[in-house]
């Protein structure tokens, strides 16, 4: 059976004058198969919007192939036809209340994808589907007419969903969808994509910096560091087995649940974390030889290749660890 | 028990706008001694923020405050202007949750540590230079002397807030305030941060305000739980996470996804969501979402009562439960 969404190869780079580029994100490759969830993590400017963004056809893309359902929807030639495509592919983002237009009511919100996208609809369909959408985020037909800022954040959210459900897409791209919410809200809207994944044999591409979040939503995960794949591993084996030094730094800089383990874990943290380095002076091993406690001359000079640790997990390190108390980042 | 350091006595603040009366902050009380952690967590809106602001002064000018923020026997609201600036800054230094807004992007950072001392305790130029170095070097922050030259903007993230913690701690202040240190920081950074907040905090009292329960737990000594201007349970961190006593208390460690229970089954969450900070609920402002609640809870606001010694909570609900 195809993956619902297959990239391979896939480089964006943002222009910065004439002469320089910013490769924001180089060579990945992975594979989304229909109904299950992949996370993309790292930290800020790691390339995960981008990522998500070349995919729907909102970023160019500067080499590579983006295939949904087995079709060749992108590639440099190609760009991402989001008139044709874009009902299949749709977008959740971080901040709801700026996602949604100020100006508009929920009913409009809901109502603009299908007047682009779904054209073939009748109103009386359209009024459907906008209903179905609205009762499956747990929001009532008494809110179509009110406007955004008259909800909270959760309730902003579920409107932010319904609007990517109206079309009936296949593959969700969900950018950060909880981080600007408080913890009660944020189980909710968690609990919510479970749901919909499960009723609707959603994908969900989602990209993340929670840990905690990632760990009960996804089934795979990928480590990006400066634009490349750094691990893919199912989510067990990624906190049971990570095998690169950066997932490991990123495990341990989880909180843990137990206070006295997190003021331990506080105590241990004596290392002063280096910010990585620019995106545009990249080095020219290994993206993450300036931070990493294992890297040697070898790091430094050659780009380390695809290493198969098994059928699903794939690391890129030419010193794969698996021992966790190893794991500090490199200090001043 | 040592004396208290900052002491909150029935503290009430409400903002007049046009359309209605909001109450923020609804009688909070508070003692915190020399030297003691103090975690203050609640979701967005629970006033925990606006808690910070009225213990420092640094209100709007539609802000109705009354009740008494005692910091070392002085009234900060009812002293004298010149009274609070000088404790401000000196005694009590707050860390702002983005330090991109917080600091000046037109000044460099050796500019603006250096005017805190000079202002505050009329050092040379040349000595609070030294002073500022030594500070950077304090907080970890690398080729500390160089960067004294930088402007915020040319500094990540982890970097700035390494900043406003140097400046925060350049005169030495008894009381720290933290707001949100990490939540507009990377994962990777806020352990740095959170371990360096740590040390910091040694030998001073700080009020580290959060979200993040856990997070919280690993630097202070004492958590505060907000929920729509109150406090509704104070302990302890051992008492608190091993003996939460209040529904919102446990909803909350509940809630957080990723330290238990399967993957893919559903989360617990706490049903509805916070009151709109005019539409305060009668009685328990957590009787709406909270499935323990009973017809008293929706009547008669539950006062703050001690349930084993230092541990309180605000609820109807039988202690023993």
């Amino acid at each position: 059976m195809t993956a619902l969404l297959q990239i391979e190869s896939l480089s964006v780079s943002y222009p910065l004058d004439r002469h320089r580029h910013l490769l924001a994100v180089e060579k990945v490759s992975v594979e989304l198969p229909s109904g299950t969830t992949l996370a993309i993590v790292g930290e800020s400017g790691c390339g995960k919007s981008t990522l998500a963004r070349a995919v729907c056809g909102l970023t160019p893309i500067s080499s590579g192939t983006v295939r949904l359902q087995g079709e060749r929807i992108g590639s440099p030639h190609q760009p991402v036809d989001t008139r044709r495509i874009g009902h299949l592919v749709q977008y959740i983002f971080q901040d709801p209340f700026d996602a949604l237009d100020p100006r508009l009511t929920v009913r409009k919100i809901l109502e603009e994808p299908l007047r682009y996208l779904a054209r073939q609809l009748t109103a009386k369909e359209r009024e459907n589907r906008i209903l179905q959408a609205l009762s499956e985020v747990a929001l009532a037909a008494e809110h179509l007419e009110r406007f955004p800022h008259e909800f909270s954040g959760g309730q902003a959210q579920r409107i932010g969903i319904a609007r990517a459900l109206v079309t009936e897409p296949r593959l969700l791209l969900c950018d950060e969808p909880v981080s600007a919410l408080d913890v009660s809200i944020q189980a909710q809207i968690i609990n919510l994509l479970l749901d919909l994944q499960r009723n609707r044999q959603l994908g969900l591409f989602m990209i993340s910096h929670d840990l905690r979040v990632v760990r009960h939503l996804a089934d795979r995960i990928l480590v990006l560091y400066l634009g490349q794949v750094m691990e893919i591993a199912p989510t067990s084996a990624l906190f049971g087995a990570a095998h690169h030094p950066y997932t490991h730094a990123l495990l341990t800089a989880i909180p843990k649940s137990d206070p006295a383990a997190e003021r331990e874990r506080l105590r241990c943290t004596q290392a002063h974390l280096q910010p990585p380095p620019s995106p545009i002076a990249r080095p020219t091993g290994c993206v993450f030889y300036s931070r990493c406690p294992h890297a040697d001359q070898r790091c430094r000079t050659e780009r380390p290749q695809r290493t198969r640790i098994n059928e699903q997990h794939v690391v890129y390190c030419h010193h794969p660890v698996t021992n966790p108390n190893l794991s500090t980042l490199k200090s001043e | 028990m040592s004396r208290s350091l900052l002491w909150l006595d029935n503290l009430r603040l409400s903002f007049c706008t046009s359309e209605a009366q909001i109450e923020a902050l609804r009688g909070i009380n508070l003692s915190l001694g020399a030297g003691e952690r103090l975690g203050i967590v609640g979701e967005s809106g629970s006033g925990k923020s606006q808690l910070c602001f009225a213990t420092l002064g640094l209100l709007p000018d539609n802000a109705q405050v009354s009740g008494r923020v005692c910091f070392d026997g002085i009234d900060l609201l009812t002293a004298d202007a010149q009274t609070v600036q000088r404790l401000r800054g000196n005694q009590l230094a707050m860390i702002f949750q983005d330090p991109m807004s917080a600091l000046n992007p037109y000044l460099t950072v050796g500019r603006q540590l250096t005017e805190v001392l000079r202002w505050h305790e009329r050092l040379s130029r040349r000595a609070a230079q030294a002073r500022a170095v030594d500070l950077l070097e304090r907080v970890r922050l690398p080729e500390a002397s160089i960067r004294m030259r930088a402007y915020p903007h040319e500094l990540s993230g982890g970097m700035r807030q390494r900043v406003m913690i140097a400046m925060a701690l350049l005169c030495e202040p008894r009381l720290l305030i933290a707001d949100e240190p990490t939540t507009a920081l990377d994962v990777t950074v806020q352990t740095d941060i959170m371990a360096l907040l740590q040390t910091a905090s040694e030998r001073r009292a700080l009020m580290l305000i959060s979200h993040d329960l856990h997070l919280a737990a690993g630097v202070c000594q004492r958590i505060v739980v907000m929920y729509a201007g109150l406090f509704v349970e104070i302990g302890s961190v051992e008492d608190l996470f091993t003996r939460p006593a209040h529904p919102y208390t446990r909803g909350l460690l509940r809630a957080v996804p990723g330290h238990q229970g399967p993957a893919r089954e559903p989360l617990y969450s706490i049903p509805g969501q916070p009151p709109q900070p005019d539409q305060i609920p009668q009685g328990c402002a957590f009787a709406p979402r909270c499935e323990q609640a009973f017809s008293r809870c929706h009547h008669e606001l539950p006062p703050l009562h001690e349930i084993r010694a230092g541990h309180w909570r605000a609820c109807h609900l039988d202690a023993a439960l």
